[in-house]
C-alpha cells in the first residue's frame, strides 16, 4: 500500500494513461479546496487543451478505497471514469457566469457559522441561527455523483445581484415539492428489512432528493411547513449532518438538553469531521414560522418566567411596602 | 474583475447516512424506552 502523497503522485503522472486521446496533452493538476468545517480537501483537475473548465475531482474518498481493495489501477482508472463522465454533460464557462442561465440552477447549503470562518470570509452568505445559508451552482450528473461551483464574491459580482435576491431564487429552487424529501425513519428502516415501531423510533428524516447537502432545506419555510403536516405543528430538528436533518415532534418527552447532548455525542464519534453541521438542537414551531435554537427559546421562556416571577415578586414587595407604610400611617393616624 | 470558476465533483455517501441514521434511531430507541420505565 502506498501513502496518500504517494497516491496523490502518481494519480497526478498517470492518470492520463487511463483517458482517451482527446486527453493526451491535457493539462493535470492537483487544487487545494476549503470545505466545510474549513477542512482542506486535494482534488485532480484534469484541463483539455482548449478547454477552459473542468471539475475538480478530490481524491480522498478514491484513496479510501484503493485502502479497501489495494487495487491502484482499478482506482485510477475511476478518477478516469469520472472525468469522462462529467465530458457526457459539460458545463461550459459563459453558462455559469450568466446569471439568466443559472438562476434556475442555484441551490442553498448549511454549514456551521463558528467552524468556518476561512470559508465563508470568501462567498456570500446568510446567517441562520448558528449557521450560514451558501449558494451553489448545481448540474447533476449520474447516480451517486454530483458536479457544484460554489458562489463566492467575484461570482456574485459578476451576476450582478444582491445576496438578497440569490437567497431568493435558492429558496424558490429547493423549496419546490419534487426537490423535498420527507421519509419517517421508520419506513426506512421497514425498506431496508427492519421492522421497527413508529412510535420505538419517531424520528421523520428531512433532506433534498439526492440526500446531498440537503440539510439546506432547514432555510426553508415552505419545506418546514410540508414537514409539520407529518410531524406536527411543533417539533425539535437535529442535525445529523451538512446533508440532512431530523425532525422529532416537540411534545414535553424529550429535553432539548438531552438531545443536544445526544447531537453532540453522534457527531463526535460517528462523522466525518466534512459532514459536521452542529452541535445544537433548533425548534421550529409552524404557527408562527420561527425557527430558533432550542435552548435558546428555552432559555427565552425560562427569562420570561423569572421576569414574570420578579414582576410579581415587585409587585408583592410594593405591596408589603404601601401595606407597612399604610399601617404606619395609620398608626400615626390613631395616635 | 476575473473570474474564477471551481466545479467540484462530489460523491455522495450513501453508506455513512445510513451508518448516522442507524446511530440517532439507537439512542431515540433507548430515550423512549426509558421513559416507559418511567
Amino acid at each position: 500500500m502506498i501513502s496518500y502523497e504517494k497516491f496523490v503522485e502518481e494519480a497526478t503522472n498517470k492518470i492520463t494513461d487511463y483517458l482517451p486521446d482527446e486527453y493526451r496533452n491535457a493539462t493535470v493538476s492537483i487544487q487545494t479546496v476549503t470545505k466545510a468545517n474549513d477542512t482542506e480537501l486535494q482534488g485532480i483537475s484534469i484541463l483539455k487543451s482548449g478547454e477552459n473548465i473542468c471539475p475538480n475531482i478530490y481524491l480522498i474518498d478514491y484513496y479510501r478505497q484503493y485502502m479497501q481493495t489495494g487495487d491502484l489501477e482499478a482506482t485510477l482508472k475511476q478518477i478516469a471514469e469520472t472525468r469522462i463522465r462529467y465530458d457526457a454533460k459539460p458545463m461550459d464557462l459563459q453558462e455559469v457566469l450568466d446569471w439568466e442561465r443559472i438562476r434556475s440552477k442555484v441551490t442553498a447549503r448549511v454549514i456551521n457559522m463558528d467552524t468556518n470562518q476561512k470559508l465563508l470570509s470568501k462567498v456570500p452568505y446568510t446567517p441562520l441561527a448558528d449557521l450560514a445559508v451558501t449558494y451553489h451552482v448545481q448540474i447533476n450528473m449520474e447516480a451517486g455523483q454530483e458536479a457544484v461551483a460554489r458562489i463566492d464574491h467575484a461570482l456574485l459580482h459578476t451576476y450582478g445581484v444582491s445576496v438578497e435576491e440569490l437567497h431568493k431564487e435558492a429558496m424558490k429552487n429547493i423549496s419546490k415539492p419534487e426537490n423535498i424529501r420527507i421519509t419517517k425513519m421508520s419506513d426506512l428502516f421497514a425498506e431496508a428489512g427492519y421492522e421497527m415501531e413508529p412510535e420505538m423510533v419517531p424520528l421523520t428524516i428531512l433532506t433534498n432528493q439526492s440526500g446531498s447537502y440537503g440539510a439546506g432545506l432547514i432555510a426553508s419555510d415552505q419545506a418546514l411547513q410540508m414537514a409539520a403536516k407529518t410531524v406536527g405543528e411543533n417539533f425539535y430538528i437535529l442535525p445529523s449532518s451538512v446533508h440532512e436533518v431530523l425532525l422529532l415532534p416537540k411534545n414535553g418527552e424529550y429535553e432539548s438538553e438531552i438531545l443536544q447532548e445526544m447531537v453532540k455525542s453522534v457527531n463526535a464519534t460517528e462523522l466525518d469531521p466534512l459532514d459536521i453541521l452542529s452541535d445544537r438542537v433548533y425548534e421550529y414551531n409552524a404557527r408562527t414560522h420561527r425557527l430558533t435554537l432550542a435552548g435558546d427559546q428555552e432559555l427565552t421562556d425560562q427569562m420570561k418566567q423569572a421576569q414574570a416571577l420578579t414582576e410579581q415578586t415587585t409587585l408583592q414587595q410594593d405591596a408589603q411596602e404601601l401595606l407597612a407604610e399604610a399601617q404606619l400611617q395609620t398608626v400615626s393616624l390613631t395616635r | 474583475m476575473k473570474t474564477n470558476v471551481k466545479i467540484q465533483i462530489e460523491q455522495i455517501q450513501k453508506e455513512k447516512q445510513k451508518e448516522r441514521l442507524k446511530q440517532y434511531a439507537d439512542r431515540i430507541r433507548k430515550e423512549v424506552k426509558s421513559h416507559d420505565k418511567l
